[in-house]
């Protein structure tokens, strides 16, 4: 099927419903696209196709699987390119197991004039329902990895005719700048603080120089925060430049001026920072600098004796700590009766083989065999006999 | 002593000299059906002495060594995906035995623990959504480590309750060492013969159950799991070392095993002694130490010594 649309269109949606076992060929002279692919419809819509450099276009493509005897899934990127920068804004997974729908929608900005080809790349990967219930049944320690079938769909890069700027421009977008200064006067070297803060829609603003290189006093300057934040209707940027500037003497700012364009109102426009004049006090610099080389501080410091003397009482406390659990585990064991002792004062046999079996039953298993012998069954040996022989052992 | 019990000591002293302590825990634990927990460094003959255990009664035996990549599904088995028939099928762990030895028990996390505690408790395997009984006699030997040692996950105590005694394995005496040296070193140890079969297990655990116990007996018992919770009802001025005393459980298997003692001595009557003989295996691991013991170095086997010193015999 060949079909033109027509160079007139800002938006194109094309939607192809390709059937597993038939090839379907599309020509569409807006993008140059030939499809090939099977099982799914899908359609690509653009905003357009003639933009100035930096000006965004927005590329949407939408995928709906026709085919469901199959379980689809779909990787879609831009291929990277120094013609132009992208960013994904939407990768939109709906539908289920066999009617999957995906949306992608990208932000594109074209960064040369004349013909750029945007490259896209569209992955299929097929699977079947057993395949997914077997990558579920691993757990964290056994992961199962899901087994595909992998398949590039080929497809035609789109086309854009990128027009230069009419007039030479730093900026690309609707901005707006503000500055801030809090003094104009200071001391010698002291610093000034300067804020540029440049807001709005467009290609992100980002300056190498803001100040111009061409100046007489000293300039300190930070990394500039950036916020970007990329949607449908294009990248709001706050970009806050924070500086300071210092010199020994007065000294003037000039005129900051950034060209601009705005692509949707085909205007030029200028953002100014009008000239500052800055007024130092002159002080005495032999002031700014110590007289000694090594002048004594201001007051005496005896912030080590406090810190000895803490480190002093926690030692002592974890020594007593430690300590006394030894002294009194000693003092413990030196207050138990000797287990000699307890068997010679014992004063029956039931008392003895307590003893015994608090004591240890397997060591003095003959002994409590005799004295069981002796309570329960009137054996032969005597208590006294027994406890002389326990008291011969301890010896 | 019953002569089937001679003959299966005399057996077991084939393949296991000394370990008295630990052949008798295991017998009990048998007789009982309960488990046993011993703590110990390696090489005391654990795994010898079940392999020994399970030859003599002609049961099966399996070993698993704990660690800490362990998985639950290592010991109680899993479900099998079959992709060429599209179906599960059920591979079982080494749990289904019936003397297992758990080497290292607490090198493994707690979800294995208590993976194999539950099992323990149950004596039954759920696999996915089918459920199996194992198969009696079923009696697990849990090793573990001194918890001084690193790199271990302490049992907690709910989980140490399940275990019906705790044996500490010490080294032989010099005797025994060196009949060990001298058997092992000329392989002189004789094979394992089966000496039981699984009807005279039965008959013996049946026969426990004619042990008589007095009431006095029982009273006394139950004093000496009470003096663990409050001991100062008894007199005895050790609250401060204990965090928390025995369980029910352990009454229930204080009593079991000191009848199977007495069954081991040749008594059909449960005498004091045969309390003695297993009442620290049966506490020991049962009573939480307090801060303060701990500091102090106080054991629970000191604790338990007390509480029989104190309370006076029926």
């Amino acid at each position: 099927m060949r079909q033109n649309l027509g160079n007139f269109l800002t938006t194109n949606k094309i939607i192809c419903s390709i059937k597993s076992n038939l090839l379907m060929l599309l020509f569409i002279p807006f993008f140059g696209l030939i499809l090939h692919a099977e099982d799914f419809s899908y359609s690509v819509t653009t905003s357009h196709h003639t933009p100035y450099i930096k000006e965004p276009i927005f590329l949407t493509l939408e995928i709906n699987q026709t085919n469901p005897q199959k379980v689809l899934f779909f990787n879609f990127d831009l291929v990277k390119s120094p013609s132009y920068s992208f960013q994904r804004v939407e990768a939109k997974e709906e539908g289920k197991h066999h009617y999957a729908h995906v949306k992608y929608s990208y932000l594109i900005y074209p960064l040369k004039a004349g013909r750029v080809e945007v490259a896209l790349k569209l992955q299929k990967r097929v699977t079947t329902d057993d395949s997914i219930a077997y990558s579920y049944s691993g757990d964290r320690d056994n992961v199962r990895d899901l087994v595909t079938t992998d398949s590039d769909i080929s497809l035609p890069n789109m086309l854009l005719e990128v027009k230069n700027l009419p007039v030479k421009a730093q900026l690309v977008g609707d901005f707006k700048l503000d500055y801030q200064i809090n003094s104009h006067q200071a001391q010698v070297y002291q610093a000034i603080p300067f804020e540029i803060t440049i807001t709005g829609k467009g290609y992100p603003p980002l300056l190498k120089n803001i100040i111009p290189k061409e100046h007489n006093f000293t300039l300190f300057k930070e990394k500039p925060t950036i916020k970007s934040h990329a949607s449908l209707r294009g990248t709001k940027n706050t970009i806050n430049y924070s500086m300071a500037l210092s010199h020994k003497e007065n000294f003037q700012l000039k005129e900051i001026k950034i060209d601009a364009f705005n692509p949707k109102t085909k205007k030029s426009y200028t953002l100014i920072v009008p000239k500052q004049d800055f007024k130092i006090e002159p002080i005495e610099v032999a002031t700014l600098i110590d007289k000694e080389d090594s002048p004594k501080p201001l007051r005496s410091d005896f912030e080590w004796v406090g810190n000895f003397f803490s480190y002093l009482i926690v030692f002592i406390a974890g020594y007593l700590t430690a300590n006394l659990l030894k002294w009194q585990k000693r003092s413990d064991s030196t207050e138990a009766t000797p287990l000699s002792k307890k068997i010679q004062h014992s004063k029956d046999e039931k008392e003895l083989l307590t003893l015994l079996i608090a004591t240890d039953s397997q060591r003095f298993k003959i002994e409590i065999e005799a004295l069981e012998q002796l309570i329960y069954n009137n054996g032969k040996s005597s208590f006294k006999t027994i406890q002389k022989k326990l008291l011969e052992e301890q010896k | 002593m019953n002569p089937k019990l001679i003959q299966l000591k005399a057996e077991l002293s084939k393949a296991v000299i000394g370990q008295e302590n630990m052949i008798e825990a295991l017998i009990i634990g048998l007789l009982c059906e309960g488990h046993i927990l011993i703590e110990g460094v390696p090489g005391l003959a654990k795994t010898t002495t079940v392999n020994a255990l399970s030859k003599a009664l002609g049961l099966d035996s399996k070993r698993i060594q704990f660690t800490p990549d362990l998985l639950p599904s290592d010991i109680i088995g899993a479900q099998i995906y079959n992709p060429k028939e599209h179906t599960f099928s059920i591979k079982q762990g080494p749990i289904f035995t019936h003397l297992l030895l758990a080497d290292e028990i607490n090198r493994a996390p707690a979800k294995v623990q208590s993976a194999l505690l539950e099992v323990m408790q149950e004596r039954q395997v759920t696999i996915g959504e089918e459920s199996f009984k194992l198969e009696a006699p079923f009696l697990v030997m849990a090793t573990q480590n001194p918890i001084e040692q690193e790199g271990i996950y302490a049992l907690p105590e709910a989980q140490l309750d399940r275990f019906m005694m705790k044996i500490l394995v010490k080294h032989n005496s010099e005797e025994d060492e060196l009949a060990i040296m001298r058997k092992g070193a000329l392989k002189k140890f004789q094979p394992i013969e089966t000496v039981w079969s699984q009807e005279d297990l039965q008959t013996l655990q049946k026969e426990l159950d004619t042990v008589h116990i007095d009431e006095a007996i029982e009273r006394y018992m139950v004093q000496l799991i009470t003096a663990t919770r409050e001991p100062e009802r008894f007199g005895l001025n050790i609250g401060d070392n204990i965090m928390y005393g025995a369980s029910p459980r352990a009454s229930i298997d204080l009593y079991r095993a000191s009848r199977a003692k007495a069954l081991l001595r040749g008594h059909d009557f449960v005498t004091p002694a045969d309390i003695g003989y297993v009442i620290h295996s049966i506490l020991r691991h049962r009573i939480v130490l307090s801060y303060q013991a701990r500091a102090k170095g106080v054991t629970s086997d000191e604790i338990i010594s007390q509480i029989v010193e104190t309370l006076p015999l029926p």
